[in-house]
């Protein structure tokens, strides 16, 4: 517990939580701009099946209200990646792109599309995320320019733990995904038919076949593979925390494996996809490492590791500080 | 550095929230936003199951409700059908009004609703479809009038 502890309130960098912030939040603007959430609206109450919170509503609101929710998060979330007044426009986007997304898991069935963009900003909503990279940060330091003070220190413990935190959410939405399957199913999920059985009838109900669900499911030996190589990524995605190097194969299997449920069942987990590489990589020494375009040499702000070494040592420091 | 150690509220935050999504994870609990993640946990049988709901006209002809047509706020509807069995009467027919509705601002003109459980083997298959046609079993008929309501093996409305 004391190794957890000091591994999670270890010093990190307010460029890396800024980054964070960043691609959290633009991409928080982008899920809520899809135009799904206005088509809640005028539902009869009768389909309503409130989740969670949602007790506390009669219904789904009508159209008017969607609509300002749904501008008001756009633009709070656009600040909030900005770094306008984060103290406020983040916890504004996030509690639109909540409620949003709470109404959108109220038609009868819990998405989890979301999920993990939505948890992975809880611990950015009380962290200083706009100290670095943001319009707070310059307006401040054009503030102590004029005051005569210093400029903050870059690395601070205020800045680590939100980071590892959204890494432990990523890792945990994996593995617990993992542990559902194995607490519920166990070895069946991967020595029966299942995945055949899924792939057949999430291409059987579509109005044209699905040529990749149906290559995959008409050969049950690549089936038990899929299945297996699914479970065994999701069980043990949680090494990413404890050798770094492991996450320049986990972040883009992970992917993989969200691009093919996309391409096998339509079914969009991009924000998840996409959350994981954001909360992973280490960005601002991708940045620098671009900036410099090469890379000997390149310092490590952020860090207390080394320079890297080859090709494999900079993508294992790209992905995971 | 400019800290060496997080305030007294930042580590009773961090864990509570982490213990919370813990919980919530391990327990299989869905407290929205924390959620159990429970994604494909069951495993899924050779035998398919769906239902159909169809709108029947003045003249007993059937026209399938087709809910991509509709806004989103109805695209729960075949989540809801599968418990429709379990509800209370009044509970149903409001639903059957509800998709009445709906079936109408489709231009159909409903004067009462199926519900037609389908069964089907995915294998064998005819070229990239089921070989075998999908069997049909009417469940429920309803209209906006608790009067009017069927059951046909209600024990079936859950499965």
């Amino acid at each position: 517990m004391r190794r957890l502890e000091e591994w999670m309130f270890a010093p990190g960098s307010a460029r890396r939580l800024a980054a964070v912030r960043i691609g959290l939040c633009s991409l928080l603007a982008l899920r809520l701009a899809r135009p799904v959430y206005v088509g809640l609206s005028g539902q009869p109450r009768a389909l309503f099946r409130p989740v969670s919170f949602m007790h506390m509503f009669p219904g789904l609101p009508s159209r008017g209200p969607l609509i300002v929710l749904q501008l008001l998060g756009v633009m709070a979330a656009t600040l909030a990646a900005a770094g306008l007044r984060a103290r406020v426009t983040l916890p504004v986007a996030w509690t639109c792109g909540l409620l949003l997304n709470a109404m959108l898991s109220s038609l009868g069935k819990i998405l989890h599309n979301d999920v993990v963009l939505l948890i992975c900003l809880v611990p950015l909503l009380v962290a200083p995320v706009a100290d670095a990279w943001s319009l707070d940060a310059i307006r401040k330091r054009r503030t102590r320019r004029e005051t005569g003070e210093g400029r903050d220190a870059p690395v601070s413990v205020a800045y680590g733990w939100p980071v590892r935190v959204a890494m432990l959410v990523v890792t945990g939405a994996y593995f617990f995904s993992g542990l559902g399957k194995v607490v519920f199913s166990g070895p069946s999920w991967v020595l029966s038919g299942n995945l055949r059985w899924i792939l057949y009838t999430a291409s059987d109900r579509s109005a044209s076949p699905n040529v990749v669900a149906l290559f995959v499911a008409d050969r049950a030996w690549l089936a038990h593979i899929v299945a297996g190589a699914t479970l065994l990524l999701e069980l043990t995605f949680p090494l990413v925390l404890w050798r770094k190097r492991l996450a320049t194969f986990y972040v883009p299997a992970t992917a993989g494996l969200h691009a093919g449920i996309w391409l096998t069942m339509n079914l969009d987990y991009s924000a998840w996809a996409l959350s994981a590489v954001i909360v992973f990589v280490d960005w601002p020494w991708l940045v620098e490492w671009l900036r410099r375009g090469r890379l000997k040499g390149t310092p490590r702000a952020t860090t207390t590791i080394g320079e890297p070494a080859t090709l494999a040592d900079a993508a294992a420091d790209i992905l995971y500080a | 550095m400019d800290e060496q150690r997080p305030p007294r509220w930042t580590r009773w935050f961090v864990w509570t929230f982490l213990g919370s999504f813990l919980v919530c994870g391990a327990t299989g609990l869905d407290t929205w936003s924390l959620t159990g993640f429970r994604l494909f946990s069951r495993v899924r049988v050779e035998h398919e199951v769906s239902r159909e709901i169809v709108a029947v006209d003045a003249l007993g002809r059937e026209h399938q409700l087709r809910f991509a047509r509709l806004p989103r706020a109805y695209q729960g509807s075949l989540t809801v059908v599968k418990a429709f069995g379990s509800l209370p009467t009044s509970g149903r027919v409001q639903v059957c009004q509800a998709w009445m509705d709906a079936a109408i601002r489709l231009g159909d003109r409903a004067t009462s609703l199926r519900i037609y459980r389908g069964d089907r083997d995915p294998l064998p298959r005819k070229g990239q479809r089921p070989a075998a046609p999908v069997t049909k079993t009417l469940e429920y008929s309803c209209s906006s009038s608790p009067a009017t309501e069927r059951s046909n093996g209600a024990a079936d409305a859950t499965p």
